[in-house]
């Protein structure tokens, strides 16, 4: 054999454009956020209504990370992820009742440590959940999604019912604690205080998620294991255990995602899981199946259009998101951030 | 032949429905070459994938080392000390050709001097570290699928053809590679169609045809023989 060359490459650099073009997804946001304050005639409103749309995709966003990365670990449709929507905030909801005192004390931290309490409460109680919905109903279906629709639905439906049963059927009302209560005023507009918050939480779990997912070893195991899951166990890591700790940590943030949505609607119901689920669809599809900053982006940008076009056009603001996901996906058929899978 | 550090025993392997390993048995010696060989649809790849735990055995016996491995699940067989090539190089698009490194390390992070080696060999992954591993040439692909099969010391290494569509220039640098690591004494399982890189590294073939070993011996005796090459694989390994 005859001597090898040495193969050392160069690199040529790449057009603005082709630099800009895995950008786009990321300025679809902002973009958006212009074309608002250009069709809103006031900007107080305009102000208002972004704060009201990034609060709502946070908290979509929350609840969607968990499930985006479920099925593209392990390709599972999961139908029943608004069941620990639901649970988590029942569970939450009954904690903030129990601390009534903490919640109506006109005291930041004290109403901070209820809203926490709750938080805690419903995350543990919906991450067992995803722990004993996994195992029984996720797990012997690999491979078969028809079989994970019916049976995670299935899954959905006992969940329901074991809410009518422990809470009862009807809806609960649920106030803010005090000091969340009302608005502040900034540049004329009334900005509502428990949105900050939702976009200050939904801020934390995307940056903390990003950091596990991209600084960590585990995060790497994730990532790796959402485009070829064969591979990764070639390698040497057991990926079903990695499966079960996401969907642990996807039920969790749906539990969390719970809490807030129960806050931010102020009262709660049995089917509160299965309708959010219908944004949590969109956002995940068109975010692309898999990917968190997709995820991110998709949930802000549905939170933005669904506000943006209630204002605008009321009678839009219904079909708005189906509209929103058929332009991406003609724009983008594998979503704004699509993942690379395996053959 | 030393002692083998890999045995079939009467393996077979089924994919769904169909029979592909019909009871495969051979060995693999320690520190030493062996070349798995055969027309295509001979259940080459079967192979190898059954050894690693992909596909599970309907029957027979897989040992690494004394050690039955056939009933562990992938990740167990690989963390006994098996770094796996795949046929279609496996490495992860979205990753970085560091991250696919950092991940091939069990211990936690590469070891620097080992780096080192790794970038001697291939120095385009030194070029390309930062990189999205899906930006690379194939050839670089298979360049950073090797890497990462040799990125710790492993007992045996499973590579299923390395050389499957690559320039020549690549192949070269591929085999000098290869050809490093099989110095240092590496064990080594290898499917390949390139004959004279099969011929130039291999020091024992197992020939396969139809799910079944048909021919074990050495790479010497095989490639004196150009009747056995004929009967066996259909060329002849001169001419190829």
């Amino acid at each position: 054999m005859s001597t090898a060359p040495t193969h050392a490459p160069t690199m040529t650099s790449l057009s603005l454009a082709e630099r800009l073009k895995p950008w786009l997804p990321v300025a679809l946001v902002p973009v958006l956020m212009l074309l608002g304050f250009l069709a809103i005639p006031s900007s107080s409103s305009w102000l208002t209504l972004t704060l009201a749309g990034l609060a709502m995709g946070m908290m979509i966003f929350v609840i969607a990370s968990g499930m985006t990365l479920v099925f593209g670990l392990m390709d599972v449709i999961n139908f029943g992820h608004g069941a620990f929507i639901s649970f988590g905030a029942f569970v939450g909801t009954s904690v903030l009742l129990m601390l009534g005192s903490w919640t109506g004390a006109p005291s930041l931290m004290l109403n901070l440590l209820a809203i926490a309490a709750a938080v805690l409460a419903a995350m543990a109680v919906t991450g067992v959940l995803g722990l004993g919905f996994e195992r029984v109903i996720v797990r012997p279906v690999y491979g078969s999604h028809l079989k994970q629709i019916l049976v995670t639905m299935g899954g959905l439906i006992v969940a329901e019912q074991m809410i009518f049963v422990l809470w009862g059927g009807h809806e609960i009302v649920i106030a803010r604690p005090e000091t969340l209560k009302g608005a502040i005023t900034f540049a004329g507009a009334a900005l509502e205080k428990y949105r900050l918050l939702a976009v200050g939480v939904g801020l934390v779990v995307f940056l903390s998620m990003r950091a596990v997912l991209r600084r960590t070893k585990l995060g790497l195991i994730v990532r790796a294991g959402v485009e070829n899951p064969e591979m990764v166990q070639a390698l040497g890591y057991d990926i079903t255990r990695v499966f079960v700790g996401v969907f642990i940590a996807g039920s969790a943030l749906a539990g969390l995602g719970g809490v807030m949505w129960a806050l931010y609607q102020e009262v709660i119901t049995v089917h509160m899981g299965n309708e959010i689920m219908i944004l949590v669809f969109i956002v995940v599809i068109i975010g692309g199946l898999g990917s968190v900053e997709g995820c991110f982006i998709g949930a802000l940008t549905v939170g933005l259009v669904q506000n943006y076009t209630a204002f605008l056009e009321p009678k839009l603001a219904l079909v708005s998101n189906i509209a929103l996901m058929v332009a991406i996906l003609m724009w983008r058929p594998m979503g704004m951030v699509p993942v690379v899978k395996a053959k | 032949m030393s002692d083998p550090i890999l045995s079939l025993r009467d393996v077979k392997t089924d994919i769904g429905q169909y029979h592909i390993l019909h009871g495969v048995s051979f060995d693999v010696p320690k520190g030493a070459v062996t070349m798995l060989l055969g027309r295509n649809g001979a259940g080459k790849t079967t192979t190898l994938r059954t050894i690693m735990g992909l596909w599970r055995t309907r029957a027979g016996q897989i040992t690494l080392n004394g050690d039955r491995i056939d009933a562990l699940p992938p990740a167990r067989i690989a963390r006994q000390g098996i770094g796996f090539v795949p046929e279609d190089m496996g490495i992860f698009s979205d990753l970085t050709v560091a991250e696919n490194l950092r991940l091939a390390a069990l211990s936690g992070a590469p070891d620097p001097a080992r780096l080192e080696g790794i970038f001697a060999a291939f120095p385009a992954l030194r070029t390309f570290y930062h990189s999205a591993a899906g930006t690379l040439s194939g050839g670089q692909k298979q360049m950073l699928s090797i890497a990462r099969a040799m990125v710790e010391e492993r007992a045996l290494y499973l590579i299923d053809e390395p050389s499957k569509g690559l320039a020549p220039a690549i192949v070269a640098t591929l085999a000098r590679a290869l050809r490093d690591l099989k110095a240092r004494g590496a064990s080594i399982l290898m499917v390949e169609q390139n004959v004279s890189l099969a011929r130039a590294l291999g020091d024992h073939v197992a020939v396969m045809d139809d799910g079944r070993i048909v021919w074990t011996g050495t790479m010497a005796a095989l490639a004196a023989d150009p009747a056995l090459q004929d009967r066996l694989m259909g060329l002849r390994m001169d001419h190829a």
